[in-house]
């Protein structure tokens, strides 16, 4: 009987999932692409009406392109900013600006993490003072740092690592507080050290929780950067944006704002690539 | 090679975290598994069953008496001591033949080496074709068959089996009673079973010890006389099993009643 059993056991479930594991691929698939055909096709013709709308609907409401510019005033903005002021030069130090910015927040963030999740005492001691500053609205150091640092492009670094820091410590100690203590039993019974414990056990468990972090931490890195252009500088996309505003160039501002928006996109499409590659062994939910 | 293993006067008591409530969990219990038996613990939810695997595992000592392994006083975890609960614990983000490694990697032994062993022990839990699948892929099934086999890869001496059948359906739970009975019965291994199923405790043992409500300590223990262990199903059929549930059911019974 139970050599029957081992060998139908597969069985069920392999003929259960021949179908099923086709519409799995295609679910993933679907996933990845955004849609099937019909879905893809909806998706781009509504791109293009909300397009068509932005091109003709403001002029025949008759207001002016400097309240709101066309989409094509906005596209030959783009190639006025490209040839005369130097938008690849502010488009990339955003861009180094925001990586560097969540990098360094995401390593910071997660070391601490780990390092309160492994001391009881530390993260009781500290936890009051990690809430207040997770609170405390990261944007507003700022101008702190532009007094402390000067005009460069120290501060907004500061300001990205700061606000992708918190999210990252905060999903990260929790994961380690809620590390399945029996897995840790399990372990310690196989009498694997606290260090062993930790690199096998604690860090893998808390990996879903670290790319929550990681996912959050990247649309907050853009704003970082922003505002710390924003505040004070001579580069980026946020100096863009004051800068266009100085010069009541709304097509300006538009575009630093769809490029912000682009980096955001990339940075967190990158962060969930990575996850789903690490994460595989998850049991996804597809709906 | 297989350990034998005593309880003595042992009393375990909780301090609650919070409410500082002192919590008796066992008191004054004893018992013993001669090398190579088979015992099964059964007793009402939250009488110390747990508690008292916890102990003869070393992840924590008892308030008072001790816990001797081959006539040695455990001090803490030792690797020759195996552990299954009713959880696979098997860690998600591993194959199966890397779960059934995990035990092995604190031993000196090469790479290919704990490799082949966790290869061979897959092979006897029928498991082999699935070593490079990930747990979530395995029925509930498999996934314990597969713990059972991280578990006997490190040819522990004894092994502690807390309520291992319970999560499954009763089909599968038939199904792997046999498994693991005739696999214990092969490896020689010493073994202590925690099962809140009476029946169970009777087809897949050589003696049970049962156990009072909170705080636990043993209300009676007695041999099972029926035929050979390593098939449960059999044994099931024979009258006198009947007797032997009963008689444990009587037991538990009038504890509840007063309690
Ligand atoms: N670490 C602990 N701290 C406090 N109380 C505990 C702890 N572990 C177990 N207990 C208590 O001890 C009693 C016995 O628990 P357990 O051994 O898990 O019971 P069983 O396995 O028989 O159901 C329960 O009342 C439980 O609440
Ligand atoms: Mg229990």
């Amino acid at each position: 009987m139970a050599d029957t059993q081992t060998k139908l056991a597969p069985d069920p479930k392999g003929s259960g999932s021949g179908p099923g594991r086709q519409a799995t691929t295609f679910l993933g698939l679907r996933n990845t692409l955004g849609g099937n055909q019909t879905e893809i096709a909806a998706i781009i013709g509504l791109g293009v009406i909300v397009i068509a709308i932005w091109e003709f609907l403001p002029p025949a409401l008759g207001l002016p392109r400097y309240i709101i510019p066309t989409f094509s005033d906005c596209m030959a903005e783009f190639g006025r900013l490209a040839a005369r002021e130097d938008l690849l030069r502010h488009f990339m130090s955003t861009l180094t600006s925001a990586l560097l910015g969540f990098v360094l927040g995401g390593l910071l963030g997660a070391a601490c993490g780990y390092l309160l999740g492994m001391s009881r005492l530390m993260e009781r001691v500290l936890s009051p003072y990690i809430l207040a500053l997770q609170i405390a609205p990261k944007v507003a150091f700022a101008p702190l740092f532009i007094m402390w640092f000067g005009y460069n492009s120290i501060p907004k670094l500061l300001v990205t690592v700061l606000i992708v820091f918190f999210p990252i410590l905060v999903n990260v100690l929790q994961s380690m507080k809620t590390v399945d203590r029996d897995l840790v039993n399990l372990a310690r019974v196989y009498s694997m050290n606290r260090w062993t414990i930790f690199r096998k056990i604690e860090v893998p468990s808390s990996l879903p929780n670290l790319f929550a972090g990681l996912r959050i931490g990247a649309t907050l890195a853009v704003i970082g950067v922003t505002v710390g252009e924003l505040v004070g500088g001579n580069t980026g996309l946020g100096f863009l944006i004051t800068y266009g505003e100085g010069q009541a160039n709304t097509a300006m501002v538009f575009d630093a704002i769809i490029l912000l928006t682009v980096i955001g996109v990339a940075l967190y499409f990158a962060v969930a690539a990575v996850e789903k590659r690490v994460l595989h062994y998850l049991v996804r939910e597809e709906h | 090679m297989t350990s034998s293993l005593e309880l003595k006067g042992i009393t375990k008591v909780f301090t609650d975290r919070k409410t500082g409530h002192q919590v008796r969990a066992v008191e004054d219990m004893s018992f013993s598994v001669a090398a190579g038996e088979l015992v099964s613990v059964v007793g009402p939810s939250g009488c110390g069953k747990s508690t008292i695997l916890n102990m003869v595992s070393g992840l924590y000592a008892p308030t008072e008496g001790e816990v001797l392994i081959d006539g040695e006083k455990v001090v803490g975890t030792r690797p020759e001591v195996g552990f299954m609960l009713q959880k696979d614990l098997l860690l998600p983000w591993r194959s199966i033949v890397k779960n059934v490694e995990f035990g092995l990697e604190e031993k000196k032994i090469s790479k290919a080496e704990r490799r082949e062993r966790a290869m061979l022990e897959l092979e006897r839990m029928k498991l082999a074709e699935f070593a490079d699948k990930y747990p979530h892929q395995l029925s509930g099934g498999m996934r314990q068959r597969a713990a059972l086999a991280r578990t006997l890869v490190i040819e522990p001496d004894i092994i502690l089996l807390d309520e291992p059948f319970s999560a499954l359906d009763a089909q599968t739970k038939l199904v792997l009673q046999r498994h693991f009975a005739r696999t214990i019965a092969e490896a020689g291994v010493t073994c202590v079973l925690i099962t809140h199923d009476l029946n169970e405790a009777v087809i897949m043992s050589d003696r049970v010890v049962c156990m009072s409500g909170r705080p636990g300590t043993v209300v009676d223990e007695f041999p099972i006389e029926l035929g050979n262990r390593t098939d449960p199903l059999a044994r099931s059929m024979e009258s006198k099993c009947g007797n032997y549930v009963k008689r444990l059911f009587d037991l538990l019974h009038l504890e509840d009643q007063a309690a």
